[in-house]
């Protein structure tokens, strides 16, 4: 969809911004720049829609060489967000939003139905938010209507730039979740610049390292966690690296599918079993339908003589982690209830797995005894 | 406005000022060898050279003057010796400065210096009057009148400076009083109806100002003067309220934090970061005055303004350049000489890098 | 409110002159002594009432008080002192024994003055009160004009004939409307030249970085420079200019440009193949180049166009004398109906007013061009021959109007240039950013974004320039361009207050109108997004 081919950005001074850079964006994907400033990641974003020139190399959009394209027409086909949000202060969010339909010349009444359909995508009541001005707004929303400028016409390609770096940290989640969530919907394919890697963890398909004009590394969050390709790389993701890729992992993928289970009618022994085959510490019980009820632990279930006296009966949501919930949200669970082993339900409930404190140990060091392997 | 250009020559720099002295020098001593022939019937057919000599401005209090009690008296002194060696001792003075402060950036004597010497130079060129009677019979060649009679320039442009001196005291120091005044927690309650008051007087005439006194007050010179300090009195409290609103309020907050009183807070917060609005306020009075001091003439006050309506009543175009021309020179040379001070008693902090 | 107990202190001030002839000086008359009539001792017992309101402490009640007694007071003031001053005349005989008694008139003073002013104040802090209490707008709009209009309509109907300035205006009314016309065509005729010349240099500075200060300190120079003095400078050249035929300046005019145009032409050719210094050179020799021709261009036009609109507006007895009432009579009910219009809600009645408004401005504007395109037509068939035609001929000349244009032309050039190029460096590099990211060429974003944005700035220069044009435009009457200043000069040689005044109160009312107007004109094309400055 976009493809950097050697592209080098060069100041009449001999300052090289951008130095051989190449990579390619895959269409639907979020691709985030990230790297310390004056890394060349906005200059890069911005060589893309022709607010700043390549000195060498060349482009693609959509397969043109970029500059076989008059600069304004290739502008307003890609969706372009920054920071300061920059919304026009004499303009209504109605006319903010609808600028750029305004300037491909789309007839009023199909503007007038897509500024609504972008308001109501990005959260804005359009009948409340409609005729208001920017500066009526809080930051909040006014980076949700500069979102919804960037959709405008609908454009194939979105660049952003730290969108919603201006903003406080807890609207700031609120806004990426709905972001993604929004992506879901549309798919675009998106340069996503930013400076705080959490960020780009969780926004980006892929992230670009940048520094001094070149890519450091360029691969899935995931990777770069687990394997950073150097120490700048292992610096730039910082110390709690391994904490920040559990929150990547899905529970689903680690767990242990075969939880210490017995079900709510069975006999006491039958936990006991159980505990002692597999050396635990405590079980789960379940019902009929495979939901779980509450555990028995090793003492009360020697201790007691039936099941039902045994266990501790709790509703699954104060124990149990979701399986779409990420390996850091387990952890997390497991500290706070000093657990060692969490069980893992599904959305109504029923018992699909379980993770354990030491499975998580064994994950983290097995990424860092492979990341050591690439770079010593 | 001035900025510190240098050219470069071998290893060390000569500052232009320097280079224009010396230019300025030579060009006068030259000039003092010729003598052209005087046109004005009041030089009889004599010749002068036109290279001034060097011309002292005078200030002091009111003796006998023109018309009656005036306060100060500006005067000029002809101190006999040609301006060309003054300039060769200011290019010298220039060349000397440079080189004692190339080091570091001087902003006390440099640019007060320059202000002086500049003024100087000016006033020089007032008082040699052949160089006027050159200047207008070159421009109208036919005219038989060519000076305004029995006055010369450099009385006119003292009796314009008498009073825009007075008028100026008397203004920025009632402007400021009343700005402070207005601005202070007790008073602010006219602050409104003072600056309703001051965008009103904008819109009276200058002309109407000026007139308006004479019928009242008189002809002369004290008309002039309630005039000028009623119409100059503006930008000097409208700059004195817009700079003192301007302090952040975070600063003066800070200031009474730290235990400092109403007027330590003015005296050392308050007037210091409003100074470079309330110096541009009293620049803008004074030049403004310069203007309407010129209208002074219909008043009868004096001034550069005389020979300006003499000459058109009577439509003699040579008097009216006679007025014209140093009058404008007048009010731009002030307002650089008064940009200098403004520059010097600016805080370093707040000054403007350019 | 302490303020108000000094204004009235006052009172103790003469209050009227009784003056035996025009130009005799009178005698004044304290309040207390205009003989035991006990009405003037109303206006006292106001100063006392609205001190006692004064220490009051309800706002809303307070406000509405002294809102009251300040346009009482200023009514009261004028009124009684009317009623006083036609006591006066009829007793003149007996007050001036044995002055020669000519049309004697009542000269309003000290104390007189200072009633009004005592008025605005204690109607000024009322009106804060009640803007402190929240009060409806209109209901403050009310409040705050009450007084004038009840003046205003005594003094339309005549009842305030007795003072000496209203004796002034009535013998002098027809040459005043001509006057304020004259004084109108020049402060306009520069207003918008400057307007073109002044946003245009404002845009230079805004687009060279390098040009800018230059282009700041010229016209901050041409600031500080006495109007009395650039009147007298600029005499010589112009009346020089004046004595050359009309075709060598045209000749002259042609050759200019032509070698303009070449240089602008070799320098847009060329310029890429400079270095930066030959460059920079280049570009000052074709501005230069170019700036010789512009300058004479605009001074023939606005001398050419003043003088032929002025044929219209001025001519007396002729067809075109109508023009001006029906011209100002269109242009009153047009702005009528469309600000009528903004407070209708959506209708058909609405559209009928708000379009018809703007009709009635587009006529407008069309009989003026027609006017002016009458006028010089008319100019021009006095001259017998195109060759015996001299740029005097065609309003160029070193007294007159054209100095009075051109100097105020320059006058209104700094507040002009500095606020366009400051509105328009202030405009926030993210908003031009973004509007550049989403594909907006230069024009558009200058339109669209930069324009929008600047203009309340721009427009408050233009309403600085404008006040300053109308006082300054006073002293042009000095080189014989007319206007108001005519009355005030003339009121210096007669020393008679009233003419002074009649020239320059219509000065003070005509500065305080245009700056509304333009005050106006900037809130209804200001969008409400952005905060009034």
């Amino acid at each position: 969809m976009i493809t950097f081919e050697n592209v080098v950005k060069q100041y009449p001074n001999g300052f090289r911004a951008v130095d051989g850079l190449s990579l390619e964006v895959a269409p639907g994907e979020i691709c985030v720049f990230i790297g310390p400033s004056g890394c060349g990641k906005t200059t890069t974003m911005r060589m893309v829609n022709r607010l700043i020139s390549v000195s060498s190399g060349r482009i693609l959009v959509e397969g043109r060489d970029n500059r076989d394209i008059p600069a304004e027409e290739l502008r307003r086909k890609i969706g372009y967000a920054i920071q300061q949000i920059g919304l026009f202060p004499h303009m209504t969010i109605y006319e903010n939003v609808a600028v750029v339909p305004h300037l491909l010349g789309w007839e009023e009444s199909r503007i007038r139905s897509q500024v609504d359909r972008l308001l109501e995508l990005v959260g804005l009541d359009p009948d409340e938010q409609r005729d208001k001005y920017p500066r009526q707004l809080s930051g909040g929303q006014q980076q949700r209507v500069g979102v919804a400028r960037a959709l405008g016409a609908d454009p194939p390609i979105m660049l952003m730039d730290e969108p919603f770096g201006a903003i406080d940290p807890i609207t700031r989640e609120v806004l990426q979740d709905e972001f993604l969530q929004i992506q879901k919907e549309i798919s675009k394919t998106i340069i996503f610049v930013t400076h705080d890697i959490d960020e780009a963890i969780k926004m980006g398909d892929r992230i670009a390292i940048l520094r001094e004009g070149r890519i450091v590394q360029f691969d899935t969050p995931d990777t770069i966690l687990a394997h950073p390709k150097n120490n700048f790389v292992r610096d730039f993701v910082g110390a709690d690296r391994a904490l920040k890729r559990l929150g990547l992992v899905r529970i689903n993928e680690v767990m242990d599918t075969d939880p210490p289970m017995v079900a709510y009618e069975a006999k006491i022994e039958e936990a006991r079993n159980i505990i002692q085959k597999r050396k635990l510490r405590s079980a789960f019980v379940v019902d009929r339908d495979g939901r779980l009820r509450g555990w028995v632990d090793k003492e009360a279930a020697e201790r007691e003589t039936s099941l039902t006296e045994a266990m501790a009966e709790v509703p699954y949501s104060d124990i149990a982690v979701r399986q779409n919930a990420t390996v850091r949200d387990a952890l997390s669970a497991m500290v706070t209830r000093s657990f060692r082993i969490t069980p893992v339900v599904d959305s109504k409930g029923k018992l699909v797995g379980s993770i354990s404190l030491r499975s998580l140990q064994e994950l983290v060091e097995r990424d860092d005894s492979e990341a050591s392997e690439v770079s010593p | 406005m001035t900025e510190e250009v240098t050219v470069t020559q071998g290893r060390r720099q000569v500052p232009v000022i320097s280079l224009i002295w010396l230019g300025l020098a030579v060009l006068l001593l030259v000039l003092s060898f010729f003598s052209v022939p005087l046109k004005d019937a009041r030089f009889a057919g004599e010749s002068a050279s036109l290279a001034p000599n060097f011309w002292l401005p005078t200030l002091a209090p009111d003796t006998n003057s023109r018309d009656g009690m005036t306060l100060i008296s500006v005067g000029a002194i002809d101190t006999g010796i040609p301006f060309w060696i003054l300039a060769f001792v200011f290019a010298g003075l220039e060349l000397w400065l440079a080189r004692i402060f190339a080091q570091r950036d001087e902003k006390l004597i440099r640019p007060l210096f320059r202000a002086a010497t500049v003024f100087l130079a000016f006033w020089s060129f007032f008082g040699h009057l052949p160089l006027w009677d050159a200047l207008l019979s070159t421009i109208f060649p036919r005219s038989p009148q060519i000076l305004y009679p029995r006055t010369t320039v450099i009385e006119l442009t003292a009796q314009h400076l008498e009073l825009v001196i007075v008028s100026s005291v008397i203004t920025i120091g009632i402007g400021l009083a009343l700005g402070i005044m207005v601005t202070r927690a007790q008073f602010r309650e006219f602050l409104p109806l003072v600056s309703d008051f001051v965008n009103a007087g904008q819109t009276v005439p200058t002309l109407g100002i000026v007139a308006i006194m004479v019928p009242i007050i008189g002809l002369g010179f004290w008309p002039a003067i309630v005039a000028l300090i009623l119409y100059g009195m503006l930008p000097v409290v409208r700059n004195a309220i817009a700079g003192l609103e301007a302090v952040d309020p975070f600063v003066i907050d800070s200031a009474r934090g730290m235990g400092m009183t109403p007027s330590q807070i003015l005296w050392q917060i308050e007037l210091p970061n409003a100074s470079r609005i309330i110096l541009a306020g009293i620049r803008t009075s004074v030049v403004i005055n310069i203007g309407t001091a010129a209208l002074g003439a219909y008043a009868g006050s004096g001034g550069l303004g005389v020979p300006i309506a003499g000459g058109l009543s009577q439509t003699i175009f040579p008097f009216v350049l006679l007025g014209a021309l140093p009058a404008a020179l007048l009010a731009i040379l002030i307002d650089y000489v008064l940009e200098r001070i403004e520059f010097v008693l600016t805080p370093k902090g707040l000054q403007i890098e350019k | 409110m302490g303020g108000i107990i000094a204004s009235f202190g006052f009172f103790f001030l003469p209050l009227l002159e009784l003056k035996p002839n025009r130009l005799a000086s009178g005698i004044p008359f304290e309040l207390l002594q205009l003989g035991g009539d006990t009405r003037y001792i109303i206006l006292f017992l106001l100063t006392f009432i609205v001190l006692a309101v004064a220490l009051n402490r309800t706002t809303e009640t307070r406000g509405w008080t002294l809102v009251a007694l300040g346009n009482t007071m200023m009514f009261l003031t004028l009124f009684l002192g009317a009623l006083a001053g036609a006591n006066l005349i009829g007793n003149a005989e007996t007050l001036l024994e044995g002055v020669n008694l000519r049309n004697p008139r009542i000269l309003p003073s000290a104390g007189l003055i200072l009633g009004l002013v005592g008025g605005y104040v204690t109607l000024f802090g009322g009106l804060s009160d009640l803007r402190k209490a929240k009060t409806p707008r209109v209901a403050l709009i009310v409040a705050a004009w009450s007084g004038l209009a009840l003046i205003l309509i005594f003094l339309l109907t005549g009842q305030f004939d007795i003072y000496s300035v209203m004796v002034e205006f009535r013998a002098r009314g027809e040459l005043l409307g001509n006057r304020i016309v004259e004084h109108i065509m020049f402060v306009g005729v520069a207003l918008i030249i400057g307007f073109v010349l002044g946003v245009g240099l404002g845009l230079w500075s805004f687009r060279d970085e390098r040009m800018a200060p230059i282009i700041l300190y010229v016209v901050g120079i041409i600031q500080t420079i006495p109007s009395l003095a650039l009147f007298g400078v600029l005499l010589v050249p112009l009346a020089r200019l004046g004595d050359r035929s009309a075709s060598s300046i045209f000749l002259f005019l042609l050759v200019t440009a032509v070698i303009a145009a070449l240089a602008i032409f070799l320098y847009r050719r060329f310029v890429q193949s400079f270095g930066p210094r030959l460059r920079q050179a280049f570009l000052i020799v074709t501005a230069l180049l170019s700036a010789v021709p512009l300058a004479l261009f605009v001074v023939l036009l606005s001398s050419f166009v003043f003088r032929s609109s002025f044929v219209v507006f001025t001519a007396d007895g002729t067809v075109f004398a109508s023009f001006r009432t029906l011209l100002s009579a269109m242009l009153l009910v047009s702005i009528a109906l469309w600000l009528i219009s903004r407070y209708l809600k959506k209708g058909l009645l609405k559209r009928i007013m708000r379009y018809g408004g703007l009709g009635g401005l587009a006529l407008f504007g069309l009989t003026l061009l027609l006017a002016v395109g009458i006028g010089s037509s008319q100019f021009l068939s006095r001259v017998d021959s195109f060759a015996a035609l001299t740029v005097r001929d065609l309003g160029v000349s070193g007294i007159g109007t054209a100095p009075a244009v051109i100097a105020l032309t320059l006058y209104s050039l700094l507040p002009m240039v500095r606020n366009t190029y400051a509105g328009l460096v202030n405009v926030d590099p993210a908003i031009t950013d973004a509007g550049r990211g989403m594909g907006m060429t230069p024009s558009q974003r200058f339109f669209q974004i930069e324009l929008p944005i600047a203009f309340p700035v721009i427009m408050a220069g233009v309403r600085n320039a404008a006040v300053s044009l109308v006082g300054i435009g006073a002293i042009a009457s000095v080189i014989g361009a007319g206007g108001l200043g005519d009355f005030i000069l003339s009121g210096i040689d007669n020393a008679s207050i009233d003419q002074i005044l009649l020239g320059a109160i219509p000065a003070v009312i005509l500065a305080t109108l245009l700056d509304a107007g333009l005050r106006g004109l900037e809130q209804i094309f200001t969008s409400p997004g952005i905060k009034q400055v």
